[in-house]
């Protein structure tokens, strides 16, 4: 006996029950849902308007600096006598172990540029502008992070990771048209959001900061 | 394609047009008069979307706290509810990506169609078998399939709001109706011609 075949009519048919019966949620608590609404829209303080934001180079030099700060800070601040032994043979020397990769040097700068390049682009996304410097810039920094998802010394499979969604996102800054209004960007951005982009950069890159900053 | 496309216009454009231009001085009340006219077709949408009644609520007040922040952007081209629902399924689609469980709630497509003792002829039998099918699908035919098929939205808003090309709209319903064909076509003689 052969199995019947289901038109696109008959298709149709079902999905039309399914519209009636299938996922149909009740009717939802409107006050209950308006109060998280009408504090998060109205009581917490917007962006003000007008007011000129650092374009991201400044921003890679203020990464840059916080990062030699922080790596400083790390620094002096380890204890000279020696912690139990999980301490010392596990943290420390993963992050020795980056610093002493070849590639540190390069990886750090470039860990610098893209996280200066994507704080930038969040903050655009709110003024809905795009200017063509982050295609151009986001181009270049798509190139090293290719060389460095290459590069054999790239061993190191957190950092493999990173790389390969900055790679996608870098890869989208890079087609955005410079328009005003673009929602693309806030598309990136949500995406950037949803990989936990930005917090993993921060950690890598204080992993690759260079000895004596 | 038999089933008709829902309108996402409201009622009355001049009230609306009025109402947004209170809340972007700061009015609440026009923003809870606007959050009203359209709480329940927002809600529908993205339960539709993640099928899951705490997420839908959470996900239906973040698409009014993104609105209502970014209100000023809405410059009239669309309606404000083709807008608002941009940034609903916007927000469903990048909420449920962070939302593992709701994977774990689906069920292989092979196995969709032996959910449960089959009774051919009942009604609720039948509806048992269309909502495993579809809770079946992998997530990306799904949301297509729910927008395009069950929400009435074109294949040009689809793309738009989920930020694919039409062309992948339309081959994402396509795979996604031959999926639903395959694995309901011993539902056929129960289904009228």
């Amino acid at each position: 006996m052969t199995t019947p075949e289901l038109n696109d009519e008959q298709l149709d048919q079902l999905l039309a029950k399914a519209r009636d019966s299938w996922r149909v949620s009740d009717a939802p608590d409107h006050d209950a849902l308006w109060s998280r609404i009408e504090h998060e829209a109205f009581d917490t303080p917007a962006v003000q308007p007008g007011r000129a934001a650092p374009g991201w180079r400044t921003l890679t030099w203020v990464a840059a600096a916080a990062l030699a700060v922080g790596a400083g800070i790390g620094r002096y601040s380890a204890p000279t006598v020696p912690g139990p032994v999980v301490v010392e043979s596990n943290v420390p020397e993963a992050s020795r172990d980056r610093r002493d990769n070849p590639l540190s040097l390069t990886t750090s700068e470039y860990l610098g540029e893209t996280s200066a390049l994507l704080a930038s682009l969040e903050r655009d996304a709110h003024d809905g502008a795009v200017s063509a410097r982050f295609a151009s810039d986001a181009s270049s920094l798509l190139s090293t992070t290719r060389l460095l998802i290459d590069a054999p010394a790239a061993g190191d499979p957190e950092l493999r990771a990173l790389l390969s969604d900055l790679e996608l996102v870098l890869a989208q800054i890079a087609r955005l048209p410079a328009r005003r209004d673009n929602e693309e960007l806030e598309f990136i951005n949500e995406a950037i959001l949803a990989r936990d982009v930005v917090p993993r950069l921060r950690l890598a890159a204080i992993d690759y900061a260079p000895q004596g900053n | 394609m038999t089933i008709p496309a829902t309108p996402l216009e409201s009622p009355d454009r001049a009230d609306e047009r009025d109402l947004i231009a209170r809340v972007l001085l700061g009015d609440r009340s026009a923003a809870r008069a606007l959050y009203d006219a359209h709480v329940s077709r927002v809600h529908r949408v993205v339960f539709r979307l993640c099928g899951d009644a705490e997420l839908a609520g959470e996900f239906t007040q973040d698409t009014f706290v993104r609105a209502f922040q970014q209100l000023a952007k809405f410059r009239g081209e669309s309606s404000f509810a083709t807008w608002l629902h941009r940034v609903a399924v916007t927000t469903a689609m990048n909420g449920l990506r962070k939302v593992k469980r709701i994977r774990d709630r689906e069920v292989a497509l092979e196995h969709a169609g032996e959910m449960g003792a089959w009774e051919h002829g009942t009604d609720h039998a039948l509806k048992q078998r269309l909502h495993a099918a579809l809770e079946a699908l992998p997530e990306s035919q799904r949301s297509t399939l729910i927008l395009h098929d069950l929400e009435g939205y074109t294949h040009q808003e689809i793309a738009t709001t989920l930020g694919v090309a039409e062309g992948t709209s339309k081959s994402r319903l396509f795979m996604a109706r031959n999926a639903l064909r395959r694995t309901l076509a011993d539902l056929a003689p129960d289904v009228q011609h």
